[in-house]
């Protein structure tokens, strides 16, 4: 900018000076010629009068030695010249001015002399005795005046340029300078020339408009964030090169960043977890993924879709998901159909065995009826399995029959110690119910299977001779406690954490003692379903107590 | 401000080299946890990661060697350029040793497949040198690199101790001399994989610092 500014002044400054050297040559030159033609005049006028009074022509040249005295006869012949011998001159009857002189009396002509830039100017009088007298002096052509100028010339072209020079770089500094230090913040605070304003109530109004847009965004990113924050699902939004654009919280918990430092970093700068890798690669490619994968020691589902813009991907939206609970699920529940088919079978073969066998009529006729009694007691053992896990699904579901009401604990316990009297007299074992009535609101049918499942494992886990004790106390307050104890075999400490899973025994060799393997499961659902909770506490050859706590009644 | 040309094609050079950072690693990882237990399936997935480790050092060089021409960079930028040709062709290593590895897992001794010796420690210890050279590239992280560099000690006197164990199997059991040299192999391989994570984390300290270790 500043050299077409420079370059518009330095023009102006030039053509002044040409215009100016021009014109005012035209003048001078007019000028110095009228002069110069004037003075010839006089001179001619001069030097005629002389002559005709009988002056000598020499002396009368040598008076005006300035100017060039010619005389010529009235045949051309040259009689004199002031500068020239007038022997070696030739007929001058040729010359524009003599023949004008001879013929009309007076005579002028001007011929550019053999001196570059310079001319002369000739004028001619005819005298009275019929000879001719001319009298010239030179002067400076325009080419000749123009000569003696231009090194004038070029000096004021060379100041003006750099006068101009100067001056442009002067009015540019003070042209920019304000632009330079402008507050854009506010434009209209600025206290500049006034050309500037038209530019400044844009610059306001586009500000306006921009402020406009970003607090609008900003609005909108943050109720994003705030809609996204409640999910427990990791939300991250990806651009086209796969940098974030946006985390939740879940996300930035699981990515181990906060959306400040996350955004706009590549993605797999924050994680190089391959699967999570490949679903941004995937849905950058334009195709959904989905991926499992382990972050953290949890199971995670990572789902990425694209977005698209027309046919274009612009970036990709993926949620990560935790399945752990999900898949923990899915795998107790593959586990417990495979135990309960394997539960199911064992029985199912043994009668099948004996069916056979009874059917082939190789069993003599006293050992039917033993094959019977068999084919009964495992009959009698599957429908008890059956019984337990339709009770145990029931639990599973928290359908408690529709029968709560105060229970006595104490009265549970006296009955159970009544049903199973004959199998602990078969073994040798004492039963004893101590403590209050221990009333509890629930249902009664679960809290009888509850304390006659504890007490079933206490009599058959026990040696002879032991005893089972059904212990029974009541807190102040309404908290209520069970306790069953027994001398028995106890349970090893690495067994004691999967008790209360389904289908596990301590003691695989003793399965024949016709549990499911599902008591102590349905003690704990059963107890959970009345909000109580049960603890273990065993030693090995010593015996083993359940602790099942019903919390107070609000 | 507008990011130039260079700046867009810097950031996606440096993208393009986690990518193949996450496939390496991710690849030496697999290799690793199919050793032990032994995981036929697992070794094979492996496999098949080495060509997409292959396709993406091609990619990559073909992008630096276009960013070298087309943009003449500099200082810093001409550093990380370098430093990201020569980190490929580790990294591209550290791809075709874990296929290695896999392999030979396809063919280990079925039976003696749970006698590894220090095989798992030994990988175990190559794998953090891995993700602590691509962690140093990603984070510029300066002290990484250097932890990266001083593991290798760690590795290489594995190796060692692995291989006296070898020779103790062999002299209690001549018949596993297969399995041992198999097992040789594979602690090999891990401990030029060791070498290669070495060699990034130098690379990436050149990156940062400018100077190259001799």
């Amino acid at each position: 900018m500043r050299n077409r500014i420079w370059r518009a002044m330095a023009l102006t400054a030039l053509l002044s000076v040409l215009a100016f050297g021009v014109l005012s040559m035209g003048v001078l030159y007019r000028f110095f010629a009228a002069r110069t033609a004037a003075a010839l005049d006089s001179d001619l006028g001069i030097i005629s009068a002389a002559l005709e009074g009988g002056a000598g022509v020499e002396a009368l040249a040598r008076a005006n030695a300035d100017a060039r005295v010619t005389l010529v006869l009235a045949d051309g012949t040259v009689l004199f010249d002031s500068r020239e011998r007038a022997s070696d001159m030739g007929n001058h009857l040729d010359r524009p001015e003599i023949r004008d002189a001879l013929e009309t009396g007076s005579g002028a002509s001007v011929r550019r002399s053999d001196t570059l830039g310079e001319q002369t100017i000739y004028r001619a009088r005819r005298l009275r005795d019929g000879s001719v007298l001319r009298v010239s002096g030179t002067q400076k052509s325009v080419l000749g005046l123009l000569l003696q100028i231009l090194p004038l010339f070029l000096f004021l072209i060379v100041v003006t340029g750099s006068l101009s020079a100067l001056l442009s770089r002067r009015t540019t500094a003070r042209i920019v300078k304000p632009l330079n230090e402008l507050n854009l913040e506010s434009p209209l605070d600025n206290d500049v020339y006034e050309e500037l304003s038209p530019l400044l109530t844009r610059m306001h109004v586009q500000n306006a408009r921009i402020q406009g847009y970003i607090s609008e965004q900003t609005a909108q990113r943050r109720e994003f964030a705030e809609i996204t924050r409640g999910m427990a699902e990791a939300l991250v939004l990806l651009n086209a090169r796969g940098e974030v654009l946006f985390v939740n919280r879940a996300a930035e918990e699981l990515l181990g960043t906060s959306r400040e430092q996350g955004e706009g970093r590549y993605l797999l700068a924050l994680t190089r977890n391959f699967q999570i890798a490949s679903a941004m690669e995937g849905a950058l490619a334009g195709a959904g993924t989905e991926k499992d994968t382990e972050i953290a020691g949890r199971r995670c589902r990572v789902a990425a879709n694209p977005v698209r813009a027309g046919d274009a991907v612009t970036g990709a939206v993926m949620l990560i998901h935790d399945v752990t609970d999900r898949f923990l699920a899915e795998k107790a529940r593959r586990e417990f159909t495979a135990n309960v088919s394997h539960e199911l079978k064992t029985p199912l073969t043994a009668i099948l065995g004996y069916a056979e066998i009874m059917q082939n009529g190789v069993a003599a006729e006293d050992m039917l009826r033993e094959f019977a009694a068999r084919i009964h007691e495992e009959a009698t053992r599957l429908i008890g399995l059956v019984e337990d896990i339709l009770k145990l699904s029931r639990l599973d579901e928290n359908r408690l029959p529709n029968d709560r009401r105060p229970v006595s604990l104490r009265e549970l316990g006296v009955q159970a110690a009544a049903r199973l009297k004959p199998e602990a007299d078969r073994r040798g074992v004492s039963i004893a119910v101590e403590g209050g009535d221990c009333p509890v609101v629930g249902s009664q049918s679960v809290l009888s299977e509850l304390v006659g499942n504890l007490l079933d494992n206490a009599v058959k886990y026990n040696r002879p001779g032991g005893r089972a004790v059904v212990r029974l106390s009541e807190f102040p307050g309404g908290a209520r406690e069970l306790v069953v104890e027994d001398t028995g075999i106890g349970i090893s400490p690495e067994d004691q954490e999967h008790v209360f899973e389904r289908f596990f025994r301590a003691d695989r060799s003793r399965s024949d003692e016709g549990g499911t393997g599902l008591g102590l499961s349905i003690v704990k659902h059963a107890a959970l379903a009345h909000g109580a909770s049960v603890r273990l506490e065993s030693e090995p050859g010593v015996g083993t107590r359940v602790t099942v706590r019903f919390p107070a009644k609000d | 401000m507008m990011r130039s040309r260079l700046d867009e094609q810097l950031d996606r050079l440096n993208a393009e080299l986690i990518d193949m950072g996450t496939l390496v690693e991710h690849a030496i990882e697999e290799s690793a946890r199919s050793l032990s237990p032994r995981d036929i399936p697992r070794a094979k997935t492996v496999l098949a990661l080495d060509r997409d480790v292959d396709q993406k050092e091609r990619d990559i060089e073909g992008l630096c060697l276009k960013l070298l021409l087309q943009q003449q960079p500099v200082a810093k930028d001409l550093r990380f350029i370098s430093a990201a040709l020569k980190m490929i062709t580790d990294m591209e290593r550290i791809g075709d040793q874990a296929a290695d590895i896999a392999e030979v897992v396809t063919m280990l001794d079925a039976e003696r497949a749970v006698e590894m010796t220090l095989i798992p420690e030994m990988a175990g210890e190559t794998v953090k040198m891995v993700r602590g050279a691509i962690d140093a590239f990603v984070l510029r992280d300066l002290t990484l690199a250097k932890w990266v560099i001083d593991m290798d000690d760690v590795v290489d006197a594995l190796f060692v101790r692995e291989k006296n164990a070898l020779i103790e199997l062999l002299r209690r059991d001549r018949n596993a001399a297969a399995h041992a040299l198999d097992l040789l192999m594979i602690a090999k391989y891990l401990e030029r994989i060791g070498d290669h994570a070495a060699n990034i984390a130098e690379w990436v300290a050149f990156a940062i610092t400018g100077t190259h270790k001799e």
